[in-house]
């Protein structure tokens, strides 16, 4: 797939991707006999889904002690990983916002974080030395918490099953099942599959599960938010640009006592992104590099770069006779308010968390905007179920929800 | 404010600095970008890099630290275009964290079941598509 348009020595890595494969993301089908019927489907049990599976049970529960006439619904949540958590991966610095919000109940110092976040620093670093930098305000963490979004989630878990959400783990969501233009629920992906794609030992079919409204809680770059955003033709200001975090965690003997960014080395200047160093407790500290897709050398290599970060005189003292735990990676949507979708509804769907693109730059946060947003959808599933309308124009409201709210300032 | 940085780090910092002071009254706007897969990409060395197993890690052993135990014999959850060149086989195989893609000769070798999940590969090359329950990292306190 040689293209002419390219100089030599360089790349266009658009001209060598493949089309989205929307044929097996949107399936306009009927569901199979025996569908899960649902009454609302999160995609998704990382931080917005569960968020917002946990505030519909609430609102429906308070209903129907009031007598609201709504009866039970089902909520369900479908998690692709094979327990909550398990492909959750943030820095992370979490501003306690909108988990006070969720859990009124719950005492501050009984949300699941680590430690409240020490003083921040920020460095610029070349390859020997660093020069302190005055931290930008929006870098300030004061009353924010050091935390583990796996601990998070897995804590919310706990308290969705708790209000009678129906957690499903293991089950990732292949398909989109629509009538017309709308989303009636979705098709799961089988398991025991052989290399050749046929049913082998262990086969398990896809189950159909459908939904009155479907929220796409997928975290970031979404194959069905994708998919339903080009299938619906919904666009935005610019395109969503995307960033990869490498992060590692480490016991350690002594974690440091501030929250630490850098920029500069070992990035070349012409990528943006930095890294951080966030002490979890005395003896474990979360780090990680975090580079903008666009970067333009083809042979940049951000797992490699956090490597050598780990060698620089500012990162080696703390790893000195440590330990390395875990690591992961992630993608990060960047993009910011210009990159959000013209519309985060539709018919018998919504879109939150990061897959919409809720992610702030400047304050490097995602996870509060995440359980916001999941909020929000719940709050305008529960009054369009209400008015008996999960139509596009029933949905319509969320978007003012978020875009009126401290995300769409914040963005 | 991260478009502001589309100019590089110390033009971005002034603009970023001049949206920060004045509430994004100033510099606020959109500012027009190309998706992340059509920037070009200048040909380059790679950085030289041998991991000593104890500081740093070579892909193979971070994805073990992923607690990823995908089973081998899974179908290939991941669509590649025809034909790649080698120098797109290369951007592929430094891009992706997880050691997913390697250029053996002329060819790209794509080792599926390391797939963490990250995305990157659907951002920037070959699409990404969902697999089996259970499949990618088992992260615990990440």
């Amino acid at each position: 797939m040689t293209k002419g348009n390219e100089t030599p020595g360089s790349i266009k890595p658009s001209d060598h991707q493949p089309p989205l494969p929307l044929d097996r993301f949107i399936v306009e089908d009927s569901p199979d006999d025996e569908a899960v019927p649902m009454d609302v489907l999160f995609v998704g049990g990382g931080p917005a889904g569960l968020a917002g599976a946990i505030e519909l049970a609430r609102l429906v529960a308070r209903d129907n002690e009031g007598g609201g006439g709504l009866g039970e619904l089902e909520i369900g949540v479908l998690e692709k990983a094979g327990s909550l958590g398990e492909h959750c991966m943030s820095g992370a610095i979490v501003n306690p916002g909108p988990f006070r919000e969720l859990f009124p109940d719950v005492p501050e110092s009984e949300l699941p974080f680590r430690v409240p976040a020490p003083k921040d620093r920020v460095y610029m670093l070349s390859q020997r030395g660093k020069t302190r930098i005055p931290t930008p305000p929006s870098m300030h963490n004061k009353a924010n918490y050091v935390a583990s979004i796996c601990e998070i989630v897995r804590w919310m878990g706990d308290r969705a099953e708790a209000a009678g959400v129906n957690v499903f783990t293991g089950f990732p969501a292949e398909s989109l099942l629509v009538d017309g233009d709308n989303v009636i629920g979705v098709r799961t992906t089988p398991s025991g599959l052989d290399r050749q794609g046929q049913p082998g030992s262990g086969y398990m079919p896809a189950t159909d599960v459908t939904a009155r409204v479907t929220v796409l809680s997928e975290g970031t770059r979404g194959s069905l938010s994708q998919a339903y955003m080009a299938w619906q033709r919904v666009e935005a200001p610019n395109p969503q640009i995307y960033a990869l975090g490498v992060k590692e965690l480490w016991q350690v003997k002594q974690a440091p006592n501030h929250v630490i960014h850098t920029m500069g080395w070992p990035l070349p200047k012409d990528a943006f992104g930095g890294s951080w160093v966030y002490p979890m407790a005395d003896d474990l500290i979360s780090l990680g590099l975090v580079v903008g897709l666009d970067y333009r050398q083809h042979s940049l290599d951000v797992h490699v770069l956090l490597q050598k970060l780990k060698g620089h005189p500012l990162v080696a003292p703390y790893l000195e006779g440590g330990e390395l735990m875990e690591w992961g990676a992630k993608t990060i949507p960047e993009g910011g308010y210009y990159s959000l979708p013209d519309r985060m509804y539709g018919n018998g769907l919504l879109i939150a968390g990061d897959a919409a693109g809720f992610i702030d730059v400047p304050s490097l946060k995602g996870i509060h905007y995440a359980v916001q947003s999941g909020m929000f959808a719940a709050r305008t599933i529960f009054e369009a179920l209400k008015n008996d309308d999960t139509s596009l124009s029933g949905l319509s409201g969320y978007d003012a929800m978020v875009r009126d709210s401290f995300i769409g300032k914040d963005l | 404010m991260r478009l502001a940085f589309k100019s590089g780090l110390y033009g971005g910092g002034v603009k970023a600095a001049i949206m920060s002071a004045t509430k994004g009254a100033l510099m606020g706007g959109r500012i027009d970008v190309l998706a992340d897969a059509d920037e070009p990409r200048e040909v380059t060395a790679p950085a030289e890099f041998t991991p000593d197993g104890e500081r740093t890690v070579g892909k193979l052993d971070a994805v073990f630290r992923s607690g990823n135990a995908t089973r081998d014999d899974i179908p290939s959850h991941l669509i590649v275009g025809e034909e790649v060149p080698p120098d797109v086989a290369d951007l592929y195989a430094y891009m992706c964290p997880a050691g997913v893609y390697e250029r053996d000769g002329d060819k790209l070798v794509v080792n599926a079941p390391n797939c963490i999940d990250c995305k990157a590969t659907d951002i920037l090359g070959p699409r990404w598509t969902p697999r089996e329950g259970g499949s990618g990292p088992s992260y615990k306190r990440m």
